[in-house]
């Protein structure tokens, strides 16, 4: 008892972080605080301690919350976050309700599907409404509980014969032709969107052979009609930078661009395998971000500096020279004039998403370049007009309707590379959909 | 070969894991450093962890084999001590084996079916593709790694551990880096290869949930941790007598040399970890195919011509 709670008073938490669409302010605000307070985002649910819902979401969103919540192991604890303000607090609150013994004994004591407790594995499958004051009465079925990963409810299983006693109640794989004419088996695995590092909202249902996509179905995250309005964080900032450029602070859309392509390229280098340049560019974007919303000349002024220090510089110079990235990137995902649909697009939309990934990625450390590097001048084809705040919605939406032919026969490796390099704001999507339609959106 | 006495076995195992906590500590303060938060305070991380790991409840899949999983985290640490045991900190290893070197070999693949058992046990979509992308780096590091070693062992004509050391300890012998130093890369790069560290560590890849450890809380977690920081540690180790001249150096004791560069090798592993994206094995196994081995064939194949001229 004192040992344990001496033991829980010495570690570290480790949250995991859920984001719905349209609290993109609430995800960044969060990741800052665990920046600074030097806490290790989990992975998975099974390494996680805390889950941290940034927003509220529909059914579908709540669903995926509760399945995760049901796969953390204790001790743990979990909070809903609605404003960006409310972050610091609500991270305090948590880490001080995971050193609480008492508290989290009591939390648990309701459990039923404590694997450890039963060591039955099908004993996860019991409802653990009890406890769960949000729950919509999770009661999933194995299927669904399958993989107890982010995001990963297995989906259609075909027609099976449920007789037979299998490991853990769960049905076998069925098997579907591959690409070479064999019969091998299908796995379905569901990306997103609750997994680290993946676009807020989006939802990507692979069928896999071996770790090779043979499809891929895109959708968005309660994307059903009548869905309330979304505001779109970046394309919000973006549009007051916009509107200020003439008058009093002119880098300010400049700034608000960098951080937007940092928060991008942070997350692209950590699905790259590189956390450790990821860390400083999630930094960069925390100090980009304060200078852009900085109203004052004074204050903005004094917040640029700390962005323009050598340390951002060197970092990227790294990035961009990094041979290893160039290498295990270049060719990948190449995209086409021709397949965006030219004659409906526009040309600074197309512009933006056209080459192969490293291109793409090449672009955002242009925008990052143009801030920090006095001396910096953006080649042709990178126009620095290419991600303004209006086609962020056009951009997101030619690249969703890409995704299905780029993502097919890929290694999910590549698959989850692709997806970074595009990156689509879901935000942007929802929030065009509900803004009254611009004429050239 | 007389046997060590049971004290210098528990000291030695005491030093390799208080090397393994220099490094996890070591990459602790890194990560800390790169996010802009005082890297002295991160230090302590991994000791914290353990406290962490320590009380947390288990996590168990439904379909799980949690029997092959346990049996894969515990292998992993095991496996690396092991490989420590014919590793010379003074004058002798634990159990200096005549065949030592083949011994630090097999050890190391032992952590293939960890590693595998591990992905496989959780009954994970994520864990699976973490095992199975491990055996693939295994695939395309290892032949290379066996060449990098067997060149060590020609250039001192003994597989015994301790011998190679010697050797490069007497008058009118240069280290075994300056006459194979491909081979001595390749051994570094195999390093970060066994441990799944740095550009290797797709296996526990970030965009796959953590990969191997996706479902791995609690005790389970902390042994494959502790297992893959001991691993790095005995290649680091591992690197000084074949490569380093062993405790060879002046005015310090044998084993003050063995430290120092351990050390040393440990701290560059850890940096180029930090250093250097992942690369991923459908692009490296070329690489390693049709450069490295080739590469190290040849080394080979110089080194033996050396031995034959009698210029080493």
């Amino acid at each position: 008892m004192e040992l344990t709670s001496r033991l829980l008073a010495l570690g570290v938490p480790h949250p995991f972080v859920i984001t719905a669409p349209g609290f993109t302010a609430v995800r960044l605000a969060v990741e800052q605080q665990i920046r600074e307070r030097g806490w290790q985002e989990a992975l998975s649910p099974a390494d996680a301690d805390m889950l941290v819902q940034c927003g509220n979401g529909r059914t579908e969103f709540n669903d995926a919350i509760d399945r995760v919540w049901h796969q953390l192991p204790a001790p743990r604890t979990r909070m809903l976050i609605t404003v960006p303000e409310g972050a610091a607090s609500s991270l305090d609150s948590a880490a001080a309700a995971l050193r609480d013994v008492e508290g989290l004994r009591r939390a648990e004591a309701n459990r039923l599907d404590a694997p450890a407790a039963h060591g039955e594995t099908n004993a996860a499958a019991k409802d653990d409404a009890a406890k769960d004051d949000t729950s919509e009465a999770d009661t999933t079925d194995h299927a669904d509980m399958d993989s107890a990963t982010p995001g990963t409810g297995m989906g259609d299983m075909g027609d099976m014969d449920m007789d037979m006693e299998l490991p853990g109640g769960l049905p076998m794989a069925d098997r579907g032709a591959d690409r070479d004419g064999l019969k091998l088996d299908q796995l379905h695995l569901v990306l997103g969107p609750a997994l680290p590092d993946w676009p807020t909202g989006l939802v990507v249902r692979l069928v896999l052979q071996g770790d090779i996509a043979q499809s891929a179905e895109i959708s968005m995250l309660d994307a059903d009609p009548g869905y309330r309005p979304h505001s779109c964080f970046w394309a919000a900032a973006l549009g007051v930078a916009e509107r200020s450029e003439q008058s009093e602070e002119p880098r300010r859309y400049k700034l608000a661009r960098a951080a937007a392509s940092a928060d991008s390229l942070q997350r692209f280098l950590n699905v790259a395998g590189w956390p450790s340049a990821a860390r400083t560019g999630r930094w960069l974007r925390d100090e980009l971000l304060d200078a852009a919303r900085r109203n004052s000349p004074s204050t903005g002024t004094a917040a640029l500096k700390r962005a323009l220090v050598p340390r951002y510089r060197r970092w990227l110079r790294t990035v961009r020279r990094s041979q290893v990235l160039r290498w295990s990137t270049a060719g990948l995902g190449l995209l086409e004039l021709e397949q965006l649909n030219p004659g409906q697009l526009d040309d600074r939309v197309s512009s933006g998403l056209t080459g192969d990934v490293t291109a793409r990625v090449l672009r955002w450390l242009d925008d990052v370049a143009i801030v920090l590097d006095p001396a910096f001048r953006p080649g042709p084809e990178s126009g620095p007009a290419s991600r303004t705040a209006d086609n962020r919605a056009a951009t997101a939406r030619a690249a969703l309707a890409a995704l299905p032919d780029m993502l097919a026969g890929q290694e999910l490796a590549s698959v989850r590379l692709i997806v970074a390099s595009l990156d689509p704001d879901i935000e942007a999507l929802f929030a065009a959909k509900s803004a009254p339609r611009r004429p050239h959106d | 070969m007389t046997s060590a006495p049971p004290w210098s076995i528990i000291a030695c195992f005491a030093v390799f894991g208080m090397l393994a906590y220099a490094a996890a500590a070591l990459s602790a303060a890194m990560n800390a450093r790169e996010s802009g938060t005082p890297a002295a305070a991160a230090l302590t991380l991994p000791g914290r962890e353990t406290a962490r790991l320590l009380i947390r409840q288990r996590s168990v899949t439904p379909g799980a084999d949690p029997m092959l999983a346990r049996l894969g985290t515990g292998l992993l640490p095991l496996a690396a001590l092991m490989s420590i045991l014919v590793i010379p900190l003074g004058q002798h290893a634990i159990s200096d084996l005549s065949v030592g070197v083949v011994w630090f070999n097999a050890m190391e693949v032992l952590a293939w079916a960890a590693v595998w058992m591990v992905g496989w046990g959780s009954n994970s979509s994520w864990g699976l593709v973490g095992a199975n992308r491990f055996l693939a780096q295994g695939l395309a590091y290892e032949l290379p790694h066996m060449f990098a070693l067997i060149t060590a062992a020609v250039g001192a004509g003994s597989l015994r551990v301790s011998d190679i050391a010697a050797v490069q300890g007497q008058s009118g012998h240069l280290w075994f880096v300056v006459y194979m130093p491909a081979a001595f890369l390749v051994f570094l790069l195999s390093a970060l290869g066994f441990a799944f560290w740095g550009p290797f560590s797709q296996p526990l890849g970030r965009e796959i949930a953590g990969g191997a450890a996706a479902e791995l809380s609690g005790i389970d977690r902390l042994l494959l941790l502790a297992g893959r920081y001991l691993l790095l540690t005995a290649g680091a180790a591992m690197a000084v007598p074949l490569f380093l001249g062993g405790g060879a150096g002046p005015l310090l004791p044998a084993w003050g040399w063995i430290l120092f560069k351990t050390g040393v090798v440990l701290a560059v592993l850890v940096w180029i970890g930090h250093r250097v994206p992942a690369v991923r094995m459908e692009r490296f196994t070329e690489i390693s195919w049709l450069v490295m081995l080739p590469l190290t064939i040849l080394q080979a194949l110089a080194v033996s011509i050396f031995v034959l001229v009698g210029w080493m």
